[in-house]
């Protein structure tokens, strides 16, 4: 009895060890698009059309890629765009999120459970279908074209007061009863006492925000109408349209397009998987 | 007080949905044009959207790809997280789900340059690798009829990621003793995938599969940037479909039909999802 359990224990972490090597094959799998568009961005166009094709390019200094990328359209303004609207879309976004999830977990008021529907049923419906009026408010009010208009759309996103509601009610009342009873205004609670206590959450937000808005395409396709209103996305696009076959090229935009987010997958990936999955879990 | 914390909310729930939504219903009944105010015209938009292939095919287009994507991203999200849950937590192992993950963060722009490169017909890894098993070429997104399916590999491979995070998190709230309860009963690996596993995921393979319908429905930056709907607009999804009628040809009424109608199809399988598939579960 005691010698069959053994063995049966043995199997069972041969079996797991032959799985782990199972996924990690797969898992290496999945890298190999990044790692390809990696390694052609290195490549010069004689060596992405040699066949067969090779690994490897001859050199991993050869920035000539990226430097006439930079030279052909202007990538450092297309960087400045999209990070200007992240950080106005982030701002806008957390301060109004933080606000209203406050106030639905630790307020009292009428119809707030109405309120909460009427904010949570917002996050269920796609941007696209509200694409052309939207598009129409925006050139009524004169922002085509400008910053506050490419983030419009992001400048509210009703998943973080739903995240923040979720975390600020397990916080407990009387940290919050304290403070009141010492005269502290609510908005003093919220930033002080409150925020600190939620910190893990605001960074997953953050995180989450800032991917969202960095990779969005269709609204900023529509609105920045100029070349130097272009996001990195939109510019990604164009650039590829102008160097149609040039893959080298290409490939040394696409990996520079995806460089912040991977820096943050790579240094904060705590945080991201964290959001990804609070976002979905919203139910 | 509380509704002074609530008010930038609902001031943003009103400016991104109650205000387009009234607005696109409008422009639907309205004939538009750039200069001139919007003049009523009842149907007639209704019935030019409706009575026109372009509309109806790439209603079909989009369809299938959305038939084509969700259960294979779904299943395929299942056998990871089922595999990397199974390996637990052992040296590497974050590492190996981060590499299943590490797509999620590109952005869609992106995936499509990544890919095609990879499907190149001539220089592509994708045939290169196929030679190495003696299978002839394929023609990936230059063919009509493997262009969508094509499309579905890059989105495939860019959503597995979040699916598998999410039932990641539901397969780690599922409680060991329930597994523990069916082995003493002598239940075997099958019968508790059927009878544990399955129903106690259920929240989170709803949600996955209410969140990869939408996504592929509005499906647009793969086929604007891989192949701008060609080959022959054999990839001309429903959402490409609006942002054409409305930004090229100027024709926004129509656009606006089209646009609700993907708002009600979006709708309609949403809630068809959530009442099919969710099963009530008492243990």
């Amino acid at each position: 009895m005691q010698n069959k359990f053994f063995t049966k224990k043995k199997v069972r972490t041969y079996n797991e060890r032959l799985l782990y090597i199972v996924m990690l094959f797969f898992g290496i799998l999945m890298l190999v698009p990044l790692i390809w568009v990696v390694l052609t961005a290195f490549k010069t166009e004689p060596e992405i059309a040699k066949l067969p094709i090779t690994w490897l390019p001859e050199s991993f200094l050869n920035f000539d890629n990226f430097v006439e990328m930079f030279a052909a359209q202007p990538f450092g303004r297309y960087f400045f765009n999209s990070m200007t609207v992240a950080i106005i879309s982030l701002l806008s976004s957390t301060a109004i999120a933080i606000l209203a999830g406050y106030a639905f977990a630790k307020m009292e008021f009428r119809f707030k459970e109405f309120y909460f529907l009427l904010i949570l049923s917002v996050f269920m419906i796609p941007q696209e279908v509200m694409i052309l009026p939207k598009y129409l408010m925006m050139t009524q009010v004169g922002w085509v074209n400008s910053y506050l208009g490419l983030a419009f759309p992001d400048l509210f996103t009703a998943f973080g007061v739903y995240l923040f509601r979720q975390f600020m009610s397990g916080v407990p009342d009387t940290y919050i009863d304290a403070a009141r009873i010492d005269g502290a205004s609510e908005i003093k609670i919220l930033c002080f006492v409150m925020l600190p206590l939620v910190k893990p959450a605001l960074a997953s937000f953050i995180i989450i925000k800032f991917m969202f808005s960095w990779n969005q395409f269709l609204w900023p396709l529509i609105i920045g109408q100029s070349q130097d209103m272009f996001t990195v996305t939109v510019g990604l696009v164009a650039f590829s349209g102008q160097w149609y076959n040039q893959w080298n090229l290409i490939a040394a935009a696409t990996v520079l397009s995806i460089i912040p987010m991977l820096l943050i997958f790579i240094l904060l990936q705590r945080y991201l998987v964290q959001g990804l999955v609070l976002s979905g879990t919203k139910g | 007080m509380a509704y002074l914390f609530l008010l930038p909310s609902l001031f943003f729930v009103l400016v991104h949905f109650v205000v387009p939504t009234i607005y696109n219903i409008v422009l639907s009944f309205s004939d538009w044009h750039i200069i001139r105010p919007l003049e009523f015209v009842g149907f007639e938009n209704y019935l030019d959207v409706f009575t026109s292939d372009e509309f109806w095919e790439s209603l079909g287009r989009t369809l299938y790809f959305t038939l084509l994507c969700v259960p294979t991203t779904v299943t395929l999200a299942l056998i990871v997280a089922l595999g990397l849950f199974r390996v637990g937590p052992r040296r590497g192992s974050a590492f190996v789900r981060a590499m299943y993950f590490a797509p999620v963060v590109a952005s869609l722009t992106a995936v499509a340059y990544i890919w095609t490169w990879m499907f190149n017909p001539a220089y592509g890894l994708l045939n290169e690798i196929l030679k190495i098993f003696s299978i002839e070429p394929l023609q990936w997104l230059n063919d009509v009829d493997s262009v969508i399916p094509s499309l579905s590999i890059m989105y495939i491979w860019s959503r597995l990621g979040f699916d598998m995070l999410i039932l990641i998190s539901g397969l780690t709230a599922i409680a060991p003793e329930y597994y523990e309860a069916a082995r003493i009963d002598g239940a075997n690996r099958w019968h508790c995938f059927w009878n544990i596993t399955l129903p106690l995921l259920n929240q989170q393979l709803v949600l996955i599969c209410v969140v990869e319908m939408m996504m592929a429905l509005k499906v647009f930056e793969l086929p604007y940037a891989a192949t701008n709907g060609g080959p022959v607009n054999a990839s001309r999804t429903l959402v490409m479909h609006i942002f054409e009628t409305a930004f090229q040809w100027n024709r926004m009424d129509e656009a606006a039909v089209a646009s609700i109608a993907l708002f009600v199809i979006i709708l309609l399988i949403t809630a068809s999802q959530h009442f099919l598939l969710t099963r009530k579960i008492r243990y």
